[in-house]
């Protein structure tokens, strides 16, 4: 699956976001998306997945070679786009395998075994290294920040998309949650081979992922792109070379 | 055992006087009038025969059928009234009610009964009278239903006195037909250290309105009132209830919690009471409404007076639309907006409906409510096609399919 972004510009309650992105993630690539705080990188995350409250004011969004403007969140995740939430909300209620389950289904469009299902999920929770009380659980509800990014982990490997975007997987994790999540990421990327868009703020996951193409974005634009040594000299030297050089490009 | 408290006025609030759903009197009047249009041993061998719950008693417009002793039932006789207080409506049900069901638990028994209630286009008055022994367990499960198709009303009062150290749930299950007028009322005491546990769910009818009085009388009692109103198109919906701790070291709970579609509206009016002398007491009320479109619209009126410093007592109200962040998530899954928004309504009712205790009241309960969300249907006869064991997680499939 390919995923190609074309002079993107988005806007949110009129103010103008994103300024014109270009970006090109083919399968089994991993690329990775760094920029300060209010440069626009999670507002790609969900523009490309549909966010309702995100307009585009110009440019495209292909997948395979066709727009996925006009479609709504629910068919760009059943085409194949995953995308990874920094912060994923609480729904009291929903069951969290009630949940999963009514997602593989709709993502597969056919009905699960149950028991090859539940036998995927217990594999899926002692990867995460998270309790088998998570089962019983209501989807993110008391999750601490942790159990969040590994249940959004989970929900990646379950659902096995073409195209993943993950929205800071690391942020708030200690030391050996970001191994653990790591090597789920790099799992998924090992045998899925999807194409990978992944956002962060620090280098510390890259440690332990490595991507094939950074990227930095500032105020809304891509200002710069590279391989892995671009994250090493941004760990080095900061993001303040880039700020103010977004009007140069 | 029921007490003057029992029977005090309960609308004294002016913000409980001011919202308020009208009943058209007339038409209830007038369909207690009507000529009875309903076989009730022809609607139980042709319309009960695919429903796999027996039911101890069928309460109809004007003919009962009991099939257990434990269930008797008495015509009027003119001296079961009592005082209905300031509620039209309730005077209505205590002016016309051709039967008073009673049912009797003695005291250490153990017993669980099905009640079926059904108004033809004829209206229903009934009144039920449940007398508890000590330290005796009763799980009761009322579905109310209807035959016909004319504007009916069907209104029930219910006495319930719980004996010292008795277990009591009762569940009523309103799936009432579009055309019925539902009243219901409500009047509990329990004795010491005995439990009343009361749910109420409301998906079906035109109008309904609902007057309930719990009262925690004697010392270590427990009463826990759960509501639950699922409304669609014109419904209108109309729920108070009272709770009072009176003894000492009293529990008295209210949890109300309503889902409103299209234009349907509800009112949900929570009055909670501590006696002075309710030492050690706890009272809490919890309302919550979950707007589904811009028409619709809930009221949520908690209250309280308290009369005892000893205690501990806390309220809390919120009421708004569902929130667009959770229907991206879900979507973000692949799920589609409607069974999203399905999925998150269903949540949102399951955390009450997964307190009821009686597990075929659970699965009705939360198969009916289902029923509604998914198809917008109501008014059937109890249907078992819940998928297996619900917990409070709404985590349902994974024991059937296992």
């Amino acid at each position: 699956m390919k995923l190609e972004i074309k002079d993107l510009h988005v806007s949110a309650a009129d103010k103008s976001i994103l300024k014109g992105i270009d970006l090109v993630v083919g399968s089994g690539e991993k690329h990775v998306i760094m920029g300060p705080n209010g440069s626009g990188k999670s507002t790609l995350a969900k523009a490309i997945m549909g966010h309702p409250k995100l307009v585009v004011t110009g440019g495209d969004i292909l997948v395979d070679g066709k727009s996925i403007i006009g479609l709504s969140t629910d068919k760009r995740a059943r085409l194949g786009i995953f995308l990874q939430f920094q912060d994923p909300l609480e729904i009291e209620g929903v069951g969290f395998i009630s949940f999963l389950r009514t997602a593989k289904e709709s993502v597969d469009g056919k009905a699960v075994v149950m028991k090859d299902f539940m036998k995927d999920v217990r594999n899926e929770i002692s990867q995460l290294k998270l309790g088998n009380e998570f089962i019983g659980r209501s989807l993110n509800q008391g999750f601490s920040g942790g159990e969040k990014k590994k249940a959004e982990m989970l929900q990646l490997s379950l659902l096995k998309p073409g195209i993943a975007i993950l929205d800071e997987p690391d942020s708030g994790l200690d030391i050996d949650a970001i191994k653990v999540v790591a090597e789920k990421i790099n799992e998924i990327a090992e045998s899925a081979k999807p194409g990978m868009l992944i956002i962060t703020h620090h280098t510390r996951i890259l440690e332990y992922v490595k991507p094939d193409f950074v990227h930095v974005m500032v105020d809304g634009k891509i200002v710069a792109n590279g391989g892995s040594e671009l994250s090493e000299k941004l760990e080095k030297e900061g993001y303040n070379s880039y700020i103010g050089s977004e009007g140069k490009n | 055992m029921l007490g003057k408290r029992s029977l005090i006025p309960q609308e004294t609030n002016e913000l409980f006087k001011k919202h308020y759903v009208a009943l058209p009197e007339e038409a209830i009047e007038g369909s207690l009038e009507r000529e009875e249009d309903m076989d009730l041993d022809r609607f139980v061998r042709d319309g009960l025969a695919g429903v796999a719950i027996s039911f101890d008693a069928i309460i109809g417009s004007t003919e009962v059928i009991t099939h257990n002793t434990a269930i008797t039932i008495a015509k009027r006789t003119g001296d079961d009234t009592h005082n209905a207080a300031d509620d039209m409506f309730e005077s209505i049900v205590e002016e016309k009610h051709r039967h008073v069901v009673e049912i009797r638990v003695p005291d250490n028994a153990k017993k669980s009964l099905n009640i079926l209630f059904v108004n033809s286009s004829k209206g229903l008055a009934a009144k039920v009278k449940i007398i508890v022994g000590k330290r005796a367990d009763l799980s009761l499960l009322e579905w109310y239903s209807s035959a016909g198709d004319n504007i009916s009303f069907a209104g029930v009062i219910h006495s319930v006195e719980a004996g010292d150290g008795s277990n009591v749930e009762i569940n009523a299950l309103h799936n009432e037909g579009k055309s019925t007028i539902s009243a219901s009322y409500f009047n509990g005491s329990v004795g010491e250290k005995a439990k009343l546990f009361s749910n109420g769910t409301y998906i079906g009818g035109s109008h309904v309105r609902v007057r309930n009085v719990f009262d925690a009388d004697t010392d270590g009692s427990s009463i826990e009132a759960n509501e639950i109103a699922l409304g669609a198109g014109e419904q209108k919906f109309d729920l108070m209830s009272r709770i009072s701790n009176i003894g000492k070291n009293t529990r008295a709970v209210l949890n109300s919690t309503a889902v409103m579609d299209d234009s349907a509206t509800c009112f949900l009016k929570g009055y909670a009471k501590i006696y002075h002398g309710a030492k050690s007491a706890f009272s809490n009320i919890h309302q919550e409404g979950l707007l589904l479109s811009k028409d619709s619209k809930i009221t949520a009126l908690p209250d309280m007076s308290i009369d005892e410093s000893d205690v501990k007592a806390t309220h809390a109200a919120s009421a708004g639309p569902l929130e667009e962040d959770k229907l991206f998530y879900m979507m973000s899954r692949g799920i589609k907006a409607k069974s999203a928004k399905e999925l998150i309504t269903a949540a949102f009712l399951t955390r009450v409906i997964s307190k009821i205790r009686n597990p075929i009241a659970k699965e009705l309960a939360m198969s009916m409510v289902s029923k509604k969300i998914n198809d917008g249907s109501y008014g059937n006869l109890p249907e078992m096609q819940s998928v297996g064991v619900w917990d409070a997680s709404g985590n349902s499939i994974v024991i059937k399919n296992d």
